[in-house]
C-alpha cells in the first residue's frame, strides 16, 4: 500500500521537475560540465532568503498551517474510533453520547428519555455503533471543510509569494547589463524565470505545511503508541531512527541517479532546441538523418538513466517498506501476546484488541512521515538548487549601473567625446585601444574599417551597454558613468547591426519606444524617412505580423522597420550600425537623401560598408584592429591616400569599371 | 502549475496539391477534430512495440493487488484469532518467549509468518512493477520523441513559419513528459484502482452480497462526477497553460531582444507587460484551484461517506452474526451511568464476550443473508481496504489532472505528427543524377499565404556553370525564389527543374546535397569554429576546413581567436562581429563542394576590401558551378552571365549586365544611383582645393 503511494508521489515530483524549454536552446559548452547542480542540501542562508520572501504573508501561512494541523488531527482520530468500536460499542457498552442524550432528555421529556433508555438497554451496540460512526462522520466532515478552505487559501498564499519572486526576477533582469547577457547563456537566463521558479512552487506552497504536519503526525503517533503501552513503545519505536538512516542512504543514491537523469535530459533538450532554431541550416546541409541518429543516441542514454533510477527506486522502496513492516510484525506479535496475557487483568491495565488495532494503524502514521520526508527532501534539494540560482541572480549587481549620485541627463545638444578609451569584452583580449575623438552637436560621424575592427563596439559603448575599462565617454560634458541610463537612452535612437523584432505587427514594433504614438504619427515618420513605400506594400500594410524574431519579413524590410522605430523616438543622438546593408539601392538612396535633411540637428554615428553612405560625414574615423588610424573628412582622407582611400577606391572601382 | 505552450492554432495545411505531388490519399481527420478517445487510441498505438512489456506491467498490478488483499486478509485473521482466543478464555500467563512457542499464540505466529512472506512477495512485485513501468513508458516515449523529431525535421518550413519554435520544442519535451506521466501513473493507477476495487468487492461478496453492493453503490456517481468535472476543468486548465505560456513568451522575447529593450529604455513598459501577463496567469491558476476546491472535497466526501457506511454495516454485522446468543445477556446497569469513561470496560473477558451478542436474539448466525460470521478481524480488513481504496480514489484527482494534460499534449503531439509535409517526397525518389547543374524555372508561382503570391510566373532557364544574379527591391522575393530551389517550400504552380529533372521527383537529400546555401541571415551553432564550417560535410579534414576558410577570408581572424579553429562560438555566433559570422557561413557552404551555390546577400556585412578578396577567391571556386548571387551592389553582380531583375515578385528584366544597362528600367536606375557617387567624386575632385582650404581653416580654428 505504502509503496505505491510513495511511488506515486515520487513520480509526481519527477513530473514537477519537467523541463520547460526556452524558445532558443541553451548551449552546450564542452569545457564546462553540463548544467548546474540540480540538487543542493538545505542551507540556512538560502532558506532564510526564501523565508524572507514568505514573511509578508506570515499570518496567512500561520492560518493555513493551523487549519492543516487541525485537519490532520481530526483525521488522526480514525484509529481511536475503531478502537472504540471494537472495545466498547460492539461489546455493547452504552455510548457516552447516547447516555448523555438520555440524561439530557430526562429533565425535559421524561417519557421519551425512558423509551430511549430502554432501547439503549436492549440495543446498546446499535446505539454505540451509530453514535461512533456519527461522530466520526462529523469529524470527517469538519476535516473536509478545512481541506476545502485550505486548498484555495494555502495555494493562493504560496502562489502569491512565487509570483512576487517571478516578478522580481523579471524586474531584476531589466537592470542587469549587457555583459551579463553576454556571459550568461540565453537558456540559463530563461530557466531562472521558468524551470527554476517552477521547482520552487511546491516547497513554497506546501513546504511549511509538509514539514510541520509530518512532524506532528509522527509525534502524535509516537505519543499514542507510548500512551497505549510503554513496552510496546520500546519494542517498536527504535525502528524510527533505523528507517530514517536507511532513508538517508536511499536518498543519496536516488539523488545521484536523478541528477544524472536531469543532467542528461538537458542534453536532449538542448540538442532539440538548437536544431529547431537552426532548422533551415539543418535542411540546407542535409543533416536530418545524422541529427536524428545523434538525437536517438542521446535518448538512449536518457532511457537507460531513467530505467536505472527506477531500478534503484524499485530496490530501495520495497526494502524500506519491509523494514517498516517489521514494526507491524512486532506490534502484531507482541500485541497479541499482550492482549492474551493481560486479558485477565483489570479494565485499565488491559491491553484490548481495539488498542492493538489502533496501534497497528498508528504505526502507519508514525512511519509514513519518515518516508514522506525522503520524498520531500528530494524535492527540497531541487528547490534549494533552484532557489540559490534565483537568489544569485537577484543578488547580482549590474556592472553598468546608475551610481547613487547619478543625475538625469538633461536634454542634450548631442556632443559626444571619447577620451582615451580602452575596452575589452574579455579581459585578456582588448578590442579598443586609446580611442579619442569628439563629435560636435549635429555632426555626422562615420566609422569605417575592416570587419571585426571594433565599430559596433564603439556604438555599444556610447549606448553604455558596456563601460570602458579606461578612459571616459562624455555626452554634453556629462560623464556617462554619472547619469541615469534611462535618461540617456531616451535621447538616443539605435539601429543595431543584428536587428531584433518582437512578435506582433509592424506598427507595434515601430512604436515600441513610443507606445502612445498614433498610427498617423508612425506613418508620418516612415514617410519622412522614406520607408513608407516599402512598409505600406506589405501583405497587410502596417498591420502585417512580423513573425517570431521578424522571420516573416525579408531582411531589408526588417531593417527598415528597425530604422523607423529608432527614428520615431526623435532622438538627439542617432546610431546606425549597418542600418541599410540589406536594403536595395533605390530605397537606400531615398533614405540617404531623407537623412541628410533629418539628421541636421542630430549627432549621428554611421557604420556602413557601402561607403556611399559615408561621403557626406563631417568626420570619418578609420579603425584598424581597435585603433583609430586615420581621421578627417571624406575628402581629406582621400587626399591622404591611406587606408580609407584604398577602401574607397576598392568600393568605387567595382561600380565604375563598367560604365556604359 | 505549468508553463506549457498554448494550445497552438490550427495549422493551415496548405499542401501544394499539384497533379503529381504524392499527397496522402486518405487524409486522416485533423488532430483537432479527434475526440478524446480517438486520441487515446492513437496514442496507444505507440504501445505496439512494447506491447508485451505493457501487458506484463498490467499483470503485475493484478498480481500485486491479489497478494495485497491476501496480506490484509491475513492480518484480519490474526486479529480474529486473538479475539477468538480471548473469547475461548485461554489466557497465557507465561513470559513472551514461552507464550509464542505454545498454542494459542503459536498458530497466530504462523499466520504472522505467512503475512511476512506475503509482504516480502508483494514488495518484490513492487520492484518488478517499478522497473517494468519505467521500461515500457520510456520505450514508448522514446519512439514518440523520435517520431516527432523526425517529423519536425522533414515537415517543411511552412509549418515552422506558423509555429513558434518554443512551442515546437515543447511538443517533443514537456508534452511528451505529460503523456508519459499519464501512462506511468494515471493509466497504471487506473488499472490498479479497478483491480483493487474489483478485488475487494469480490472479497466482500464472500462475506455478504449486501456489503458488496453497498460498496459498489457510489461508483457510478463517482464516474459521473469525474466526467462532468473533466469537462469543466479542461478549458480552465488550457486557459491556465496558455496564460503561463504568455508569461514565458514575454520573458523569452525580452531576454532575446535585450539590447533593443535597453536601447529604447523600455524596461518600465516591459515590466508592466510582464506583470500584467503574470497577474492573468495567477488568476487562471486560481480559477483551476477554485474548481479543484469543489471537486476534491466532494470526491473525498463520497469516499468517506461510503467508507463510514460500510464500516457501520460491518460493525453491525459483527454484532448481528456473533454466534453466542445467550438470552440472559443484559448489560449491567452500572455501565449505563454516563459518568463512566468510554475506556472503562467490563471486568472480565467472559462478560465482555457475553455482552457482545446482547441484542442478537432475533437474528441467528445461520441467517442466509450472512453466510460468514463477521467479526472484528473483518472490521480491520474493511478499515484497511477502505483506507487503501479511499487513498487511491483520491488519486482520481490526480489521474484526472494528468488525463487532461495528456489529452491536450497528445493533441499537440499529433498535430505535429500529422502535419502533412509541405514538401512531400516520393517514397522511392531517385537521387538527383550528377550533372552540370542546369536550372530551369517553369512558370513558378508561390506565396507563403497561397492567396497572396510572393513570386509570380517566374520562368527562366540557365545552363550549368553559369552565374545568375538576382537583383531587385527589398521584399521583391529574391530570397523566396532561391529557397524554392532547395525545396524549402514547394511552389503552388509551375515546376523547377535541375538538369531537366523536376526537383519534386528527386530525393530531398540528393537535392539539398547538390546545393550550397549561404543564407541572408547567418545562423551558427554553438560549437567550435571548425565544426561549424564542416557542418554539412562532417568528414571533412582540417585541411579542407582551412582551405574553405581561406577562400572566405576567414582564416586570418580565426587564427586570432583564443583557440583558433577549436574556439567555441557563443549562441548563434554572438561573440563574433557581423562580418566574421558571414564569412564562416560562406566557408560552410563551399566546403561540401556543391554543384549549385546560392549566395543570398552573402557579402553585405563585409567591408569592400574583404569583399573584393572573397569575390576573387570565389571566382576560382565558382568555375563549373551554377551560382545564384543575390546582391545590391552592382560590383558583385556585373560579372554574372545572367542578371534577373525581380520586382514585386515578377521578373521585369533579364540579361547581362551590359544589356540591362542599355535598357530603361530598375537595373539602369540602380546603376545610375550607384554611379552617381562616382560622378560626385569627379565633381568633388574639381572642388577639392576649395574644400581643402575650408577644412584646414576649420582645423586651425579648433
Ligand atoms: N560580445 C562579445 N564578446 C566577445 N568578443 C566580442 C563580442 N562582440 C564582438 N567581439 C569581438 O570584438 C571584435 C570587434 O567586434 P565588432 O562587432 O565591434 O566589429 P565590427 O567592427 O562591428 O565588425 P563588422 O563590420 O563585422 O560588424 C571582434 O573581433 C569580435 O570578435
Ligand atoms: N516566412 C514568411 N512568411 C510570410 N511572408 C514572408 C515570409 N518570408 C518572407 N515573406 C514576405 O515575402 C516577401 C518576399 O520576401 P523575400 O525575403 O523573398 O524578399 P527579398 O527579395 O529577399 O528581400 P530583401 O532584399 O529585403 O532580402 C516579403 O514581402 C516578405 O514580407
Ligand atoms: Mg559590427
Ligand atoms: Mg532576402
Amino acid at each position: 500500500m505504502i509503496s505505491t503511494l510513495m511511488k506515486r508521489k515520487r513520480d509526481q515530483r519527477r513530473e514537477v521537475a519537467k523541463i520547460n524549454l526556452p524558445t532558443a536552446g541553451p548551449v552546450k559548452d564542452p569545457n564546462a560540465p553540463e548544467g548546474e547542480p540540480d540538487y543542493k542540501p538545505l542551507e540556512w542562508p538560502v532558506v532564510k532568503k526564501i523565508l524572507h520572501w514568505m514573511a509578508p504573508y506570515k499570518w496567512n501561512y500561520i492560518v493555513a498551517l493551523l487549519v492543516n494541523l487541525a485537519g490532520t488531527l481530526l483525521d488522526m482520530l480514525g484509529p481511536l474510533y475503531i478502537k472504540h468500536l471494537v472495545d466498547h460499542d460492539i461489546p455493547g457498552h452504552p455510548h457516552m453520547l447516547a447516555t448523555g442524550l438520555v440524561a439530557a432528555l430526562r429533565t425535559t421529556f421524561p417519557g421519551t428519555a425512558e423509551s430511549v433508555s430502554r432501547s439503549l438497554q436492549h440495543h446498546a451496540p446499535f446505539w454505540g455503533i451509530g453514535c461512533t460512526i456519527a461522530l466520526w462522520a462529523f469529524t470527517t466532515f469538519l476535516s473536509i471543510l478545512l481541506m476545502r478552505f485550505n486548498m484555495e487559501y494555502n495555494r493562493r498564499t504560496g502562489e502569491k509569494v512565487v509570483f512576487a519572486i517571478r516578478k522580481a526576477i523579471f524586474a531584476h533582469l531589466q537592470q542587469l547589463s549587457m555583459s551579463f547577457y553576454d556571459r550568461t547563456k540565453f537558456g540559463r537566463i530563461l530557466s531562472r524565470g521558468t524551470t527554476d521558479i517552477d521547482a520552487m512552487v511546491n516547497p513554497v506552497v506546501n513546504g511549511v505545511n509538509t514539514v510541520v504536519t509530518n512532524a506532528m503526525m509522527m509525534g502524535i503517533a509516537a505519543v499514542m503508541i507510548v500512551y497505549s503501552d510503554w513496552r510496546m513503545a520500546i519494542a517498536v519505536l527504535w525502528l524510527g531512527p533505523v528507517l530514517y538512516f536507511m532513508n538517508q542512504i536511499y536518498r543519496r543514491k536516488i539523488g545521484a541517479k536523478w541528477r544524472q537523469v536531469r543532467e542528461h535530459f538537458t542534453r536532449v533538450s538542448t540538442n532539440l532546441a538548437e536544431n529547431i532554431n537552426g532548422m533551415r541550416v539543418v535542411a540546407a546541409f542535409n543533416r536530418q538523418e545524422e541529427n536524428l541518429s545523434h538525437f536517438n543516441e542521446l535518448q538512449d542514454v536518457n532511457t537507460i538513466n531513467n530505467i536505472q533510477a527506477s531500478a534503484t527506486n524499485g530496490i530501495y522502496m520495497p526494502l524500506l517498506n519491509v523494514v517498516g513492516f517489521i514494526g507491524k510484525v512486532i506490534i502484531l506479535m507482541f500485541g497479541c501476546y499482550l492482549v492474551i496475557r493481560t486479558s485477565g487483568q483489570s479494565a485499565t491495565a488491559r491491553f484490548t484488541v481495539g488498542t492493538l488495532m489502533a496501534l497497528y494503524m498508528y504505526w502507519d502514521w508514525f512511519m509514513n512521515p519518515v518516508l514522506n520526508f525522503g520524498n520531500f527532501h528530494n524535492e527540497m534539494m531541487q528547490a534549494m538548487a533552484s532557489a540559490e540560482r534565483i537568489f544569485t541572480l537577484l543578488d547580482q549587481r549590474p556592472e553598468v549601473t546608475d551610481s547613487a549620485d547619478a543625475i538625469a541627463l538633461p536634454p542634450v545638444k548631442g556632443e559626444v567625446r571619447f577620451d582615451h578609451v580602452n575596452f575589452a569584452y574579455k579581459v585578456d583580449k582588448p578590442v579598443l585601444h586609446d580611442i579619442t575623438f569628439e563629435a560636435r552637436p549635429g555632426q555626422t560621424i562615420a566609422l569605417v574599417g575592416h570587419t571585426g575592427c571594433g565599430k559596433s563596439t564603439i556604438m555599444n559603448l556610447i549606448c553604455r551597454f558596456y563601460l570602458p575599462q579606461q578612459g571616459g565617454i562624455l555626452i554634453d560634458g556629462y560623464d556617462l558613468r554619472k547619469i541615469t541610463s534611462d535618461s540617456l537612452h531616451r535621447q538616443m535612437g539605435i539601429v543595431a547591426q543584428s536587428n531584433y523584432l518582437f512578435s506582433g505587427s509592424v506598427l507595434e514594433n515601430i512604436r515600441y519606444a513610443k507606445p502612445d504614438a498614433t498610427e498617423e504619427q508612425v506613418i508620418a515618420a516612415a514617410t519622412a524617412l522614406g520607408s513608407h513605400d516599402v512598409l505600406s506594400e506589405l501583405k497587410d500594410g502596417y498591420h502585417t505580423q512580423v513573425g517570431e524574431r521578424g522571420s516573416a519579413m525579408s531582411l531589408g524590410q526588417r531593417q527598415l522597420i528597425c530604422f523607423t522605430r529608432a527614428f520615431l523616438a526623435n532622438p538627439a543622438i542617432l546610431m546606425l550600425d549597418e542600418a541599410t546593408s540589406a536594403v536595395d539601392t533605390h530605397t537606400e538612396m531615398i533614405i540617404q537623401q531623407a537623412l541628410e535633411r533629418l539628421v541636421a540637428d542630430r549627432t549621428t554615428f554611421i557604420v556602413a560598408h557601402r561607403l556611399s553612405t559615408v561621403t557626406s560625414a563631417d568626420l570619418v574615423l578609420v579603425l584598424d584592429h581597435g585603433k583609430i588610424i586615420e581621421r578627417g573628412t571624406h575628402h581629406s582622407l582621400l587626399e591622404l591616400g591611406g587606408k580609407y582611400a584604398e577602401l574607397y577606391r576598392q568600393f568605387t572601382r567595382e561600380i565604375g569599371s563598367d560604365t556604359p | 502549475m505549468s508553463t506549457n505552450p498554448p494550445q497552438s492554432k490550427s495549422p493551415k495545411t496548405s499542401t501544394p496539391v499539384s497533379a503529381d505531388s504524392p499527397s496522402d490519399p486518405a487524409k486522416p481527420p485533423s488532430p483537432l477534430e479527434l475526440t478524446n478517445s480517438q486520441l487515446l487510441r492513437r496514442m496507444f498505438r505507440f504501445l505496439a512495440p512494447v506491447r508485451a512489456l505493457a501487458a506484463l506491467a498490467c499483470l503485475l498490478i493484478v498480481a500485486w493487488v491479489f497478494v495485497e488483499i491476501n496480506a490484509v486478509k491475513t492480518t484480519g485473521q490474526i486479529v480474529n484469532a486473538v479475539k477468538d482466543t480471548l473469547e475461548s478464555g485461554k489466557v497465557a500467563n507465561t513470559p513472551f518467549w514461552d507464550a509464542i512457542g505454545r498454542e494459542p499464540l503459536r498458530s497466530i505466529v504462523h499466520m504472522i509468518v505467512i503475512l511476512g512472506l506475503l509482504v516480502v512477495l508483494n514488495n518484490f512485485i513492487t520492484f518488478l512493477r517499478t522497473y517494468m513501468n519505467s521500461r515500457f513508458t520510456m520505450d514508448m516515449v522514446y519512439h514518440m520523441r523520435a517520431a516527432v523529431y523526425d517529423r519536425l525535421q522533414n515537415v517543411g518550413f511552412a509549418f515552422h513559419d506558423e509555429h513558434s519554435s518554443g512551442a515546437l520544442i515543447n511538443r517533443a519535451l514537456s508534452d511528451l513528459q505529460n503523456v508519459r506521466a499519464f501512462l506511468q501513473m494515471g493509466l497504471l493507477l487506473t488499472v490498479e484502482i479497478v483491480a483493487f476495487v474489483v478485488g475487494w468487492i469480490v472479497y466482500m461478496s464472500t462475506i455478504s452480497r449486501w456489503v458488496a453492493l453497498a460498496a459498489l453503490l457510489p461508483v457510478p456517481f463517482w464516474i459521473w462526477y469525474i466526467l462532468r468535472f473533466g469537462r469543466k476543468m479542461q478549458p480552465a486548465q488550457q486557459a491556465a497553460m496558455k496564460a503561463g505560456d504568455d508569461v514565458v513568451t514575454v520573458l523569452t522575447e525580452n531576454v532575446a531582444g535585450v539590447h533593443v529593450v535597453k536601447a529604447f529604455a523600455t524596461e518600465g513598459t516591459e515590466i508592466q507587460k510582464y506583470n500584467a501577463a503574470a497577474n492573468t496567469w495567477f488568476d487562471r491558476v486560481m480559477d483551476t484551484v477554485r474548481l479543484w476546491r469543489n471537486f476534491a472535497p466532494i470526491i473525498r466526501g463520497i469516499a468517506s461517506a461510503s467508507h463510514l457506511t460500510l464500516f457501520a454495516i460491518c460493525a453491525l454485522l459483527v454484532v448481528l452474526t456473533a454466534d453466542v446468543p445467550p438470552p440472559s445477556a443484559t448489560l449491567p446497569t452500572s455501565t449505563l451511568a454516563p459518568s463512566t469513561a468510554p475506556a472503562s470496560l467490563p471486568a472480565t473477558a467472559p462478560e465482555a464476550a457475553a455482552a457482545t451478542s446482547a441484542p442478537t436474539a432475533t437474528i441467528t448466525a445461520s441467517s442466509p443473508a450472512f453466510p460468514v460470521k463477521v467479526n472484528v478481524g473483518h472490521l480491520l480488513v474493511f478499515g484497511a481496504a477502505m483506507g487503501a481504496i479511499l487513498s487511491r480514489l483520491q488519486q482520481v484527482n490526480q489521474i484526472s489532472d494528468q488525463y487532461q494534460r495528456a489529452i491536450v499534449s497528445a493533441r499537440r503531439f499529433f498535430e505535429v505528427l500529422d502535419a502533412p509535409s509541405t514538401v512531400p517526397e516520393f517514397t522511392k525518389a531517385p537521387d538527383l543524377p550528377r550533372g552540370p547543374g542546369a536550372v530551369e524555372f517553369h512558370f513558378v508561382t508561390f506565396g507563403y499565404d497561397p492567396a497572396k503570391p510572393v513570386v509570380r510566373d517566374i520562368a527562366f532557364d540557365v545552363p550549368g556553370g553559369s552565374i545568375v544574379a538576382l537583383v531587385g527591391p527589398t521584399g521583391s522575393g529574391k530570397s523566396t525564389l532561391v529557397q524554392l530551389l532547395a525545396r524549402f517550400y514547394d511552389p503552388q504552380n509551375g515546376q523547377i527543374l535541375i538538369d531537366g529533372i523536376d526537383i519534386r521527383k528527386a530525393s530531398l537529400t540528393s537535392l539539398r546535397k547538390s546545393i550550397g546555401f549561404v543564407f541572408q541571415e547567418t545562423f551558427l551553432f554553438s560549437d567550435t569554429v571548425a565544426n561549424n564550417i564542416r557542418y554539412g560535410h562532417p568528414d571533412a579534414t582540417m585541411g579542407d576546413v582551412e582551405a574553405a576558410a581561406r577562400v572566405s577570408q576567414a582564416h586570418e581572424f580565426i587564427m586570432e581567436l583564443p583557440q583558433g579553429y577549436d574556439t567555441m562560438l557563443g549562441e548563434r555566433g554572438a561573440t563574433l562581429s557581423g562580418g566574421q559570422r558571414q564569412r564562416l557561413a560562406i566557408a560552410r557552404a563551399i566546403i561540401s563542394n556543391p554543384r549549385i551555390l546560392v549566395l543570398d546577400d552573402a557579402l553585405a556585412a563585409v567591408d569592400p576590401e574583404t569583399e573584393h578578396l572573397i569575390s576573387r577567391a570565389l571566382e576560382l571556386v565558382m568555375v563549373d558551378r551554377t551560382v545564384f548571387i543575390i546582391a545590391h551592389r552592382l560590383s558583385t553582380v556585373k560579372a554574372s552571365d545572367l542578371v534577373i531583375v525581380l520586382e514585386h515578385g515578377r521578373i521585369t528584366q533579364a540579361g547581362t549586365h551590359k544589356e540591362l544597362l542599355r535598357q530603361h528600367g530598375h537595373y539602369r536606375h540602380i546603376a545610375e544611383v550607384q554611379l552617381a557617387y562616382q560622378e560626385k567624386e569627379i565633381l568633388a575632385k574639381a572642388e577639392k582645393r576649395a574644400d581643402k582650404a575650408d577644412a584646414s581653416s576649420e582645423e586651425k580654428k579648433t
